[in-house]
């Protein structure tokens, strides 16, 4: 029998001394939790700033993508019509201004999540975003200093939820809202001869317009009078051929020209006149105050073929300025907004030519006033302001300004009471919400269908565009003026009637843009990692991520100088790529693009490599052109500085590891239904 | 035979025990090591945690309150000073209507450098439709409404109704201004399409100029008449109040200000007896903003009536801080009557460029978050800029944090939801008042202090 024990044996001790040993250690490691939760802390911080800012640039910066084509033959040749306009928070504020750069795609795929959350958004083929090192503010990137070490960097950026159907950012085959200035000349416009305009008619007569260039421009800009358009047997819902005679028109009997254009551009069109260029040069020539005359006697005769009796014209209505004439009813109210439009502006004219008030002169416009005689055309004689008696009296300062006050209540009445109705362009002067149709795309009627312009026979779909309520006199677009279908029909006819589509809209019935939702039938939401991506070798070597084809800023259908019509990849050449206008445009890393320099491709250089000489920048032609190094370039293929220090930065992780991105912090938001500006 | 008994551990035990220990200190020191770094850079990012959310906040605070421009419970703020039209660094900035003889930075009270004229409130009368309005031909021999057109001044209770004939611009919008008169080869004379100063202006007797000097064209058959369309007829403009409005306004507050205040479709032109070097008084195109003078030029594309975004589409107007810099009173009043390039043209101007990093020292000083702290602290410092870029009004804030230890210098740079400067201008008492910020809400009953906007 041995000795009761008096100590703990060897093995208890040692189990003891490891029991206390990973007790110690176990605290020890918690307090690194402390740092983690800091750094958390820190990249919630960003995240909320980062948050704040893609809201507010994407509820009040403009997009305005002003050198880009906005119409087309087809609603698949516009790039309104695209994705990369819709008006969602993933697809608008991913650009170089908004300074949301997709993560390349290779780089992204490396990276896990919890419940692999970044893989299932690319497997669904969006895109995993960083963030410009600095704000976005619009202001040129060139200009700005290079940007500090930016820790928010390592923020990555996620939209979880689908994109919702919105309203259309336009309708491809007319941008509505035209704006015009009232008053203001006929709508014309820059064009060449081409498919989309009638054929031209050089001679006096009924289907008379001529091409004509501007003074002082190249032969390729001529103007057209796209706003009388007339498409010879067939008549299309808000154009009218009688402005013609506004904005050019020969009579028959003398071969002098009437209207607008002779007027502004000079004695060209004026055989009365001498056609001697002036001024010691070839650039144009003068206009006349008997042209400016003609061009009021046009407007006149304008104002009798709507059916209007004198008193719209000779009467100064001292007693208050109104608004239609009485009776009118309200599909006939744009002649009148028509006729003043035209009248004011003729009118005012003469204010350049005759003095308000001057002795031993036989004309003014004050007392004397200035006699505008008749024009008959068409079998109809116009209104008159001949000085002939208390009916028919001269034009004076007194209804120069009644016309002016007129034009401008009227189409101010008319653009607040009928804006589904496109007979006259909207005034700009005073640009309202309600200028702006509500437009979106039907999805239960059959979809457009037909071939890519220029593409051989490429074929396209799109579905057919939707208006809250029908269009009346939907007209024509500027820049196709001329577009039908292979049947003859106009491709421009605006809505119909419920139950029944149109050659271009869908069924006023599934109309649902207006209809209430609630917020979780929208709800997206804004995810934010980290990760720090930036030290992987390759970080500013990889490739973009895929650029949205729509992204290429592809001009619409057109001819080129001699009248061919241009092939697809001509088409993919016409548009300038003007930084400014661009927005939504191009590569979302356009402005850190790297392309070949003297010492090679970005790839092959030394890390530390000086890259400013081959930053794309606000430059507008290094990632266009018909080089493939152009097409590489815009495509991202040589990389991007993605930290903005204008060297070529390589990190120390290899390729081969994968990264963990911890979840920082997510918002819930949804997109507007309808665009809209808000400060 | 027995062992003897034990009465000390073998050695074995020993170097077994020691061992152990060994590790177990090992293990500690290691952890202990490792607890004491965590807890210094847990500290340190702590701290610099709380340096920058009080960074950000104070950013925040600023892009709602604006206090780094003005501090209302100061005294002598330089942004709300008026002063002479030619302070010394200022262009000549001649009087006209209206505004009389001063302007203003801005947060110069309105009641100061554009006071109201006429009846306050000004709404208009009659029914809300475009029908129903009142356009009645006030012009000509009769003089514009004076208590509805005639109109100067500020109506802080009053919106530009849509319906309200007032808020629609008359000027030509149709063509562009190249080049001035006497016409040369390739210029457009201003004139060419009507005198449309005698629709809108700010001055109630225009005068324009004639014929003579405007239509140099030897050929025109019949020779122009050389006479003026002048004032001694008794003729008035239709309308002034939009024009006075506009000019009123830059007049008062500046640039920004006055598209700050602006409704965002408003147009900017406007015709008046101004003295810019140009024949502005010819009613033909209107003039737009050109520096020094507060008068107008066009953006990149010739003098022409312009929007909001073609008019800040290549330049920007903005407001600056004179904090932490020597500045003049008529420097810190040119920055606010000029517009600054901020976009494409910085690519091939040198000058343009240098442009762009002026407006950002005049407008973004950075601030520290504390004025004295100890030495191993991050500085943190703080700038909130306020400008318009492209239609945008854009409100960006700069934290920025160095390491007093490293030098290593980081910032975060966002653009903020902030208040408009109109706001902001309604956040503070009128000076008549004190000093310290206005009381405002619009429940029925509420307490409405007066503050900068009010007459």
């Amino acid at each position: 029998m041995g000795t009761p024990r008096a100590a703990f044996t060897l093995f208890e001790v040692a189990i003891s001394l490891g029991l206390v040993a990973f007790g110690v250690v176990s605290i020890l490691v918690l307090f690194p939790m402390g740092l983690k939760a800091q750094q958390m802390s820190r990249f919630q911080l960003y995240a909320a700033a980062k948050a704040e800012e893609m809201v507010e640039q994407f509820s009040s910066a403009h997009s305005d993508n002003a050198t880009a084509d906005s119409e087309g033959t087809d609603c698949w040749e516009a790039a309104v019509g695209y994705r990369s306009q819709a008006w969602d928070l993933d697809a608008r504020i991913s650009s170089h201004r908004y300074g949301m750069m997709p993560v390349p795609l290779e780089l992204a795929r490396r990276l896990d999540s919890d419940n692999d959350e970044i893989k299932q958004i690319l497997d669904e083929g969006g895109y995993i975003y960083y963030s410009q090192p600095q704000a976005s503010t619009s202001t040129e990137e060139t200009g700005q200093a290079e940007a500090p070490p930016n820790e928010a960097q390592r923020l990555l950026i996620g939209i979880t939820g689908y994109a919702q159907q919105n309203a259309m950012h336009g309708l491809p085959l007319k941008n509505w809202p035209y704006l015009a200035a009232y008053p203001s000349p006929p709508l014309y416009s820059i064009h060449m001869q081409y498919g989309w305009m009638p054929p031209e008619q050089t001679t006096a007569g009924t289907n008379y317009w001529h091409l004509y260039e501007f003074p002082r421009n190249g032969a390729e800009d001529k103007a057209y009078c796209w706003e009388s358009t007339r498409i010879p047997g067939a008549a299309i819902p808000g154009t009218d051929p009688d402005l013609q005679k506004v904005f050019d028109w020969p009579d028959p009997g003398s071969g002098v020209h009437y209207g607008y254009f002779p007027y502004a551009c000079g004695r060209q069109l004026d055989s009365g006149q001498s056609p001697t260029p002036l001024g010691g040069g070839a650039d144009g020539d003068w206009p006349t105050r008997t042209a400016a005359v003609r061009y009021l006697q046009a407007a006149l005769w304008y104002c009798k073929k709507k059916g209007l009796s004198d008193t719209f014209w000779n009467d100064p209505h001292s007693g208050g300025i109104p608004t239609y004439e009485p009776g009118t009813p309200d599909d006939q109210k744009w002649k009148q907004v028509q006729a003043m439009r035209f009248l004011s502006h003729a009118a005012t004219c003469l204010t350049a030519w005759y003095p308000l008030d001057a002795t031993g002169m036989d004309e003014d416009l004050h007392t004397k006033g200035v006699k505008v005689t008749a024009v008959s055309w068409d079998g109809v004689t116009g209104g008159s302001l001949a000085g002939s008696g208390a009916g028919d009296p001269p034009l004076t300062n007194a209804l120069i300004l009644y016309y002016h006050e007129r034009c401008v209540k009227l189409i101010m009445d008319f653009a607040a009471s009928f804006p589904y109705d496109w007979a006259v362009p909207r005034p700009i002067e005073r640009t309202l919400m309600i200028d702006y149709p509500l437009l979106q795309y039907d999805l239960f009627s059959p979809a457009l269908a037909g071939t890519i312009f220029g593409s051989g026979s490429v074929t396209a779909e799109q579905w057919a565009p939707l208006s809250p309520r029908p269009i009346r006199n939907i007209g024509v677009g500027f820049t196709y003026p001329l577009n039908q279908t292979s049947g003859g029909r106009n491709k421009l006819e605006g809505t119909i009637q419920p139950g029944r589509v149109s050659n271009l809209m869908g069924d006023l019935d599934h109309y649902n843009l207006g209809l209430p939702f609630a917020p979780s039938e929208r709800c997206r939401e804004i995810v934010f990692w980290t990760a720090d991506w930036q030290s992987y070798e390759d970080f500013e070597t990889l490739p973009s991520a895929p650029v949205d084809a729509s992204r290429y800023p592809i001009a619409g259908p057109r001819t080129d100088s001699s009248g061919n019509f241009r092939d697809f990849s001509g088409r993919m050449s016409d548009v300038a790529f003007v930084d400014p206008h661009l927005f939504c445009y191009r590569n979302p890393e356009k402005t850190e693009l790297w392309f070949p320099g003297a010492g090679g491709v970005p790839a092959d250089l030394p890390t530390g490599t000086a890259m400013g000489a081959q930053e794309v920048l606000n430059g507008d032609s290094q990632d266009s052109g018909p080089d493939l190094v152009h097409r590489k370039t815009f495509v991202g293929l040589y990389g991007a500085d993605r930290n903005f220090n204008k060297l070529l930065d390589r990190g120390p992780i290899p390729k081969s590891v994968r990264l963990r991105a911890t979840s920082v912090a997510r918002f819930n938001y949804y997109d507007p239904r309808i665009p809209c500006i808000l400060r | 035979m027995s062992h003897p008994r034990r009465t000390a551990f073998t050695l074995i035990e020993m170097m077994i025990a020691l061992s152990l220990g060994l590790v177990l200190i090992f293990t500690a020191t290691a952890g202990f090591r490792v607890a004491s770094q965590s807890i210094t850079i847990a500290n340190r990012l702590s701290l610099e945690n709380s340096l920058m959310r009080t960074g950000i906040s104070l950013a925040h605070e600023q892009l709602d309150f604006w206090t780094n421009l003005d501090d209302p419970n100061a005294s002598g703020q330089r942004l709300r000073q008026t002063f002479a039209v030619n302070p010394a660094g200022f262009g000549p900035l001649v009087v006209g209507q209206p505004g009389g003889g001063t302007v203003g930075l801005p947060f110069a009270p309105l009641s100061q450098v554009f006071p109201a004229g006429g009846g306050v409130p000004r709404a208009l009368a009659g029914a809300a439709t475009i029908s129903a309005a009142p356009v009645i031909l006030q012009g000509g021999t009769t003089p514009p409404d004076p208590s509805w057109e005639q109109d100067t001044g500020f109506d802080p209770t009053y919106a530009w109704a849509a319906h309200d004939p007032r808020t629609w611009f008359r000027g030509n919008v149709c063509e562009k201004l190249r080049g001035n008169p006497p016409a040369v080869d390739g210029a457009i004379p201003p004139l060419w399409f009507g005198r449309y100063g005698i629709f809108t202006n700010t001055d109630t007797n225009p005068t324009f100029m004639s014929f003579a000097n405007i239509v140099a064209d030897p050929l025109t058959t019949p020779t122009p008449y050389s006479a003026g369309y002048a004032a001694s007829t008794g003729e008035f403009p239709l309308h002034l109040w939009y024009g006075r409005q506009l000019r009123g306004l830059s007049r008062a507050l500046g640039f920004y200000g006055m598209c700050d205040y602006l409704p965002s479709n408003a147009v900017y032109g406007c015709y008046g007896t101004y003295s810019d070097g140009a024949n502005t008084n010819q009613g033909g195109m209107a003039r737009v903003f050109l520096e020094t003078n507060g008068i107008f030029i066009g953006t990149g594309m010739g003098p022409t009536t312009l929007g909001i975004y073609a008019f800040s589409n290549a330049n920007s107007f903005g407001v600056t801080n004179p904090a932490g810099r020597t500045v003049t009173t008529g420097v810190l009043a040119s920055e606010h009557y000029r517009h600054w390039s901020t976009d494409y043209s910085v690519v091939n101007q040198s000058t343009a460029t240098s442009a762009l990093g002026q407006f950002i020292t005049a407008s973004l000083p950075m601030v520290k978050v504390l004025d004295q702290s100890p030495a191993q602290w991050p500085v943190v410092t703080v700038g909130v800029a306020h400008f318009l870029k492209s239609a945008h009004f854009v409100n960006i804030a700069k934290v920025r944090w160095v390491s007093p230890l490293t030098g290593q210098l980081a910032e975060l740079s966002f653009t903020g939801v902030g208040t408009t400067l109109r706001g902001a201008r309604m956040q503070r008492l009128h000076p008549d008042s004190g000093t310290g910020w206005a009381r405002w809400d619009n429940a029925t009953g509420a307490i409405i202090d007066r503050n900068l906007d009010s007459p």
